[in-house]
C-alpha cells in the first residue's frame, strides 16, 4: 500500500511555509515522499504538479486531492503547519479500513463556520442536521476507496456552489455521502504533534 | 438593531439590510428583528430550522428503535420516555442490538427524548452510501484518552492504537443501527469490557479494530450533558 503527503501551496509565501512544514515532517518521517500542488510546475525542493486554481486559492486543489493524490494512502497537510511527533496512527486507521482520518475544528454549534459568507453559512446549517460536526480539514488522512470517491466528488459538486472556503462544503457533502470517518484529537492540528500557524500560507 | 434569521414558511414582506422593503419567498433566509423573529415563529410564518429537525425528528416513526438500558429499570425512566414511543429493554448481561435503532443508554447520563429522538433520526437507513450507523458524542472537546483511565487501561490502548491522543467519547448514550458491521462493532465493544475497568478506553479499541459508517458528534451536542 503506498503512502505520501500531499501539500497545496499557491504563491510564493504558501510554498515557503510548505517547504518549512515539509522540512519538520522530514525530521519525524525522513522516508514519506512529498508531493506539492502548486501553480508552477517544478518548484524546486520537492516533486510537484501543476495545477490551475479556481476560487479561494487552494482549495479547488484541496477538493481534488484524491485524484491528484499518486498514493494509496494520502496524509494531507497544510502548509502552514509544523510537524512535531509521529503522524503514524493516522495511517494506522486507514490500514483498518477507515476512508478519512481528521480532528474536529475548534468552533462548534453556534459558533461554528463563521470564516464562511453569511450566505454559505445560512445554506450549510440550514442543510445540515442539527449541531453537525464540523471537521478542520487542515491536516486529514484518506485512502483510495469507493465512498472516500464518492464523497470527495460530492465535496467538489459542493465546493463549486460558492467556490470559497472547503469545511461547508465538506459537512454538506458529508449530509449527502458517508464514509468511515475517524476522529483524532487536537493535538494533531493545532496541537503539540501538528501546530498549525493559521493564515501565515496566504499571500 | 441586533438582527437574527429565520426561514421563510410563507411569503414575507419585510426590509432587507438596507432597509428596503423586499419580498422573502419559502425557503428564503430572513433577516428581522428579534421581536418580528419571534411574531413570525409564533405565528408560523417561519421557522428555525433546529427547531423544524426537533419536530420532525419527535413525529418520526420510531417503531423500529428502542432503548436498551445499561442500568436501572424501566420504571426508573418513564418520566423521560413518557410520550416517546420506543420500546425498552434491560441489560441482560451482554451488550447487544435488540433492535433495529438501538440507544444504548446508561441511565445515570441525564438525556432529553428530544435528544434520543435526534439520535435516532441520525442513524436512520437513507440507503446505503447515505447513512450512518453509529452516533456518538464526544464527552469535552478537547478531552484525550490519555486523561482518563488507569495505568493499565492506558496501556492496552497504546498496544491497541499506537497513541493516547484520540479524542473521548460519551458512552453513556450510543445510538446504533444493526448492520453486520456494527454487531462485530458491539461484540468487540463488549468482549472489551469484560477485561477492562474503563468503557471508554474498550470503546475506542473497540472501534478502531471494527470500523463502522460513525457520526462523531460535538460535545455539547444538544446543550450540556452531564454525568
Amino acid at each position: 500500500m503506498s503512502k505520501g503527503v500531499l501539500y497545496v501551496a499557491y504563491g510564493q509565501q504558501a510554498r515557503q511555509e510548505a517547504r518549512l512544514s515539509a522540512e519538520s515532517l522530514y525530521k519525524m518521517h525522513p522516508s514519506w515522499p512529498v508531493r506539492v500542488i502548486s501553480d508552477v510546475a517544478d518548484i524546486g525542493w520537492a516533486p510537484s504538479t501543476e495545477w490551475a486554481d479556481l476560487g479561494t486559492p487552494g482549495r479547488w486543489a484541496k477538493v481534488n486531492l484524491d485524484a491528484l493524490s499518486p498514493w494509496d494512502q494520502t496524509l494531507f497537510l497544510d502548509a502552514d503547519t509544523r510537524v512535531y511527533d509521529s503522524l503514524h496512527v493516522g495511517f494506522a486507521y486507514l490500514d483498518r479500513g477507515w476512508d478519512m482520518v481528521i480532528v474536529p475544528s475548534i468552533p462548534q454549534h453556534d459558533e461554528m463556520l463563521g470564516h464562511l459568507s453569511e450566505a454559505e453559512r445560512l445554506e450549510t446549517i440550514s442543510e445540515c442536521r442539527i449541531d453537525s460536526m464540523q471537521l478542520n480539514t487542515g491536516v486529514m488522512w484518506f485512502r483510495r476507496s469507493y465512498r472516500m470517491g464518492m464523497l470527495f466528488r460530492e465535496w467538489r459538486t459542493q465546493w463549486l456552489q460558492h467556490k470559497d472556503k472547503d469545511q461547508g462544503a465538506l459537512m454538506r457533502a458529508l449530509e449527502r455521502r458517508k464514509a468511515y470517518v475517524a476522529i483524532l484529537g487536537r493535538p494533531y492540528n493545532g496541537g503539540a504533534v501538528v501546530a498549525h500557524r493559521f493564515g501565515m500560507a496566504r499571500g | 438593531m441586533a438582527r437574527v434569521h429565520v426561514k421563510a414558511v410563507t411569503i414575507i414582506i419585510a426590509a432587507d439590510e438596507h432597509g428596503t422593503a423586499k419580498t422573502y419567498y419559502p425557503g428564503d433566509w430572513v433577516p428581522v428583528s428579534k421581536q418580528r423573529a419571534v411574531e413570525l415563529l409564533e405565528s408560523g410564518q417561519a421557522e428555525l430550522p433546529k427547531e423544524a429537525q426537533v419536530q420532525r425528528a419527535l413525529s418520526d416513526d420510531l417503531s423500529d428503535c428502542g432503548i436498551y438500558l445499561r442500568g436501572g429499570t424501566i420504571h426508573e425512566t418513564k418520566d423521560v420516555l413518557d410520550g416517546l414511543k420506543v420500546d425498552v429493554l434491560e441489560y441482560s448481561g451482554a451488550l447487544r442490538l435488540p433492535f433495529e435503532r438501538t440507544l444504548l443508554w446508561r441511565p445515570n447520563q441525564p438525556i432529553q427524548r428530544k435528544q434520543i429522538a435526534l439520535g435516532f433520526a441520525r442513524i436512520e437507513d437513507a440507503g446505503r452510501y447515505n447513512s450512518w450507523e453509529v452516533a456518538a458524542m464526544l464527552r469535552g472537546n478537547d478531552m484525550l484518552a490519555s486523561q482518563i483511565g488507569d495505568q493499565s487501561e492506558q496501556r492496552k490502548t497504546i498496544d491497541a492504537i499506537g497513541d493516547l491522543r484520540l479524542p473521548v467519547y460519551e458512552t453513556g448514550a450510543v445510538w446504533v443501527r444493526r448492520t453486520n458491521e456494527t454487531q462485530r462493532f458491539i461484540a468487540a465493544w463488549d468482549a472489551e469490557l469484560q477485561e477492562s475497568n474503563c468503557e471508554e478506553h474498550a470503546f475506542l479499541r473497540a472501534l478502531y479494530r471494527n470500523r463502522v459508517l460513525l457520526c462523531s458528534l460535538p460535545a455539547g451536542w444538544l446543550g450540556r450533558w452531564r454525568r
